[in-house]
């Protein structure tokens, strides 16, 4: 160890000694600072008028006010910069069109510091202050949303410096009439791409408990240089239900790294899906800009809802984007009634049909009749992202695969398909054919005391039970003229009526038959 | 059982996490900025927004993370802001009396590193943390840690040596 790490060491040592006694003790503190805030208040208003006028001395810009106005849009070359103040909601967008030597402020994000008459931007801290423009952009109007006011005549070389180093220059947000700084703002943050930041239109479609689907201004919690804005619940709800958690929606990168991340789909572009050490995080990209959810709240739930997004207009989709028929046996058997149900459910409470497990183990207990059935990834390999083993208990033998889908690249699962576990597999396939109206069912009932042969298409089902003794070739006519895709699903049950095993697929539309 | 597990769960106060970690940051804040009173102010506003971002604190372990990272962020504005304020008020006239709270060249030394190196030196040595932990709190790698650690020592033996 060198001598200064030593004497690092050592001061550390003596601090937190210091702070056993009474030095650094908060009432210690607190009384030294009331003997300070005097003076503090004496020398602002000194303060402030020496920066106006070491601005105007720098700047040598004499009166620009006859600069001062709407300017062309910014072309190409304008280049983004973010200041932000410390507040969460504070931010102040500047457009550095370096060609052109303006600089162009967006008032509206201005407006929240309160009125003031100069805007400055100061080079530098730790060397010679130089102010790079001073005219006034606002004067206290209240600015039209979107729009801007851009000053000429500032030298380009000094913004190109600007935009290589952001961080080394600040705003300053002035109102000398009055004798006082409305605020300061630091930590300049060049913004790549200027279509990457606000607006977001983007719509969610589903939503954690209580939360409402605008993206709301600021940080959900803290300070946050970047944010964009976050989902969560409305302002006063969220305050009284903290728990409720949030996500913040960041243009760019994560500003905190994915450790590892789980490669996820989101407004149908690949994303990443990962912890953060306080929260959970969501990077993707849509229209060539980049974007991060931090979700300060359960990592499905912020999971499901950057799935669910989705871009204005954009239908919720139920459609396989292949272009094959929808393909769904339960709740829904067509594509617009899963479209309807999915946008309905992203409005409940707690939705099942968020989770895969959860849809599954309501397909059991609704379908199969189960009171509480369990699940079980299921060890064999199927051709299917999804399949789980579903039984009635953990012991019992009964039990079926159930292969839950999601429906496109969205939050909203469906069963698309169930069978048979592999010991209750029949040797021989069965057979079937609907033919307008008329169903053709032939099945290896594996045992069962009785079973429910059940045909749907578009929302309609026509169910034909069967039991032991009758000819296993089973044919019903169904009660409506089958329209759209349907499914057909076979429940074989015990001699207590419990089911015990069931199979099921989709239907294409029109007449069908195989086996 | 269930009382105890229930008993084990509860969310700590705000009074019991600034029992607990407030001194660290007033420490380490006052490393920082190297004054007392501005210290004590950045300490209470990284508690204030810390605890209003994290009201149910899943992982109680990352909030002394959390705060420190918020400290050192607040610590440098604080740092940035007070010093133009106090350069443009010495354009103009003599400066505010502003003594130094410490007799020490090595503190004098210390506040005229770079942010991240002093942060970095601070958290290190003062605070006696690992690369990682300092990693953690100021966003980065252990390599960067590493780098700023190794420049802020040569930088620090050279103004002391002056």
């Amino acid at each position: 160890m060198t001598d200064i790490e030593r004497r690092l060491r050592d001061l550390g040592e003596r601090v937190r000694a210091e702070q056993r006694t009474t030095a650094l003790q908060p009432e210690t503190i607190r009384a030294a600072k009331r003997r300070r805030l005097g003076t503090a208040l004496s020398g602002l208003v000194t303060v402030t008028a020496l920066v106006f006028a070491a601005s105007l001395a720098a700047a040598n810009l004499g009166d620009q006010s006859d600069r001062v106005g709407p300017a062309d849009d910014p072309t190409g070359t304008t280049t983004n910069i973010l200041y932000s103040h410390l507040g969460p909601d504070e931010r102040a967008e500047i457009f550095f069109d370096v060609d052109g030597g303006q600089v162009c402020y967006a008032l509206d994000s201005l407006d929240e510091y309160g009125t003031f008459t100069r805007v400055e931007i100061v080079k530098g801290l730790e060397e010679k202050s130089a102010v790079v423009h001073s005219p006034p952009p606002y004067r206290g109007r209240s600015p039209e949303p979107g729009s801007r006011e851009c000053v000429a005549g500032v030298d380009g070389a000094v913004l190109n410096e600007i935009l290589v180093s952001p961080d080394d220059y600040f705003l300053l947000l002035e109102d000398p009439l009055n004798g006082e700084r409305v605020s300061s703002l630091v930590s300049g943050k060049k913004v790549d791409a200027p279509a990457c930041g606000p607006p977001v239109d983007f719509e969610p479609t589903y939503l954690p408990q209580g939360w409402i689907k605008e993206l709301q201004p600021g940080s959900g919690g803290g300070a946050a240089w970047d944010v964009v804005g976050h989902y969560g619940m409305a302002g006063e709800a969220r305050t009284e239900k903290a728990s409720a958690g949030f996500a913040e929606l960041f243009a760019g990168e994560s500003p905190y790294p994915l450790g590892g991340g789980e490669k996820i789909r989101v407004l149908d572009e690949p994303a990443r899906f990962g912890a953060i050490h306080e929260g959970f995080a969501v990077e993707f990209s849509q229209r060539g800009c980049e974007y991060a959810l931090i979700g300060y709240m359960d990592g499905k739930e912020l999971k499901r809802f950057a799935q669910g997004l989705r871009l204005p207009g954009e239908r919720v989709p139920a459609k396989p984007s292949d272009g094959e028929d929808f393909a769904a046996i339960w709740p829904e058997d067509t594509y617009e009634h899963a479209e309807e149900a999915c946008a309905s459910a992203a409005h409940e409470a707690d939705s099942w049909r968020a989770d895969p497990e959860r849809t599954a183990l309501k397909f059991g207990a609704v379908v199969l009749g189960w009171d509480d059935p369990v699940l079980a990834e299921s060890e064999e390999k199927y051709n299917q992202d999804y399949a789980y083993e579903l039984r009635p208990a953990p012991s019992s033998r009964a039990g079926v695969i159930v292969f839950p889908v999601l429906i496109d690249q969205g939050w909203c699962w469906a069963i698309g398909s169930v069978s048979q576990l592999p010991e209750h597999q029949p040797e021989h396939h069965g057979s079937m054919s609907v033919q307008d109206r008329d169903v053709y069912m032939r099945f290896d009932t594996g045992g069962a005391t009785s079973a429910v042969f059940e045909v749907g298409y578009g929302g309609q089902t026509s169910r034909h039970i069967w039991y032991a003794g009758d000819d296993e070739a089973v044919e019903f006519r169904l009660d409506f003229e089958p329209r759209g895709t349907g499914h057909f699903l076979v429940l074989l049950r015990d001699e207590n009526d419990v089911v015990f095993s069931a199979f099921g697929s989709p239907l294409p539309e029109g007449s069908f038959a195989a086996g | 059982m269930e009382t105890a597990i229930r008993a084990t769960r509860r969310r700590p106060s705000f009074e019991e996490l600034y029992a607990a970690h407030g001194p660290d940051a007033r420490r380490v804040a006052y490393l920082l900025v190297g004054d007392r009173v501005q210290a004590e102010d950045v300490a209470q506003e990284a508690f204030v927004r810390v605890l209003g971002r994290f009201g149910d604190l899943r992982k109680p372990e990352a909030f002394r993370t959390y705060l420190m990272r918020t400290v050192v962020s607040l610590s440098k504005n604080h740092f940035r802001r007070r010093s133009l304020e106090r350069r443009h008020a010495h354009a103009g006239r003599p400066p505010m009396p502003d003594a130094p709270e410490r007799d020490d060249d090595l503190f004098d030394a210390l506040k005229k590193l770079p942010e991240r190196q002093r942060a970095a030196l601070v958290l290190r040595y003062c605070e006696d943390l690992s690369e990682h932990q300092t990693a953690e709190i100021l966003n980065t790698s252990t390599k960067a840690v590493k780098s700023l650690v190794t420049r802020g020592l040569a930088a620090m033996r050279e103004e002391v040596a002056r």
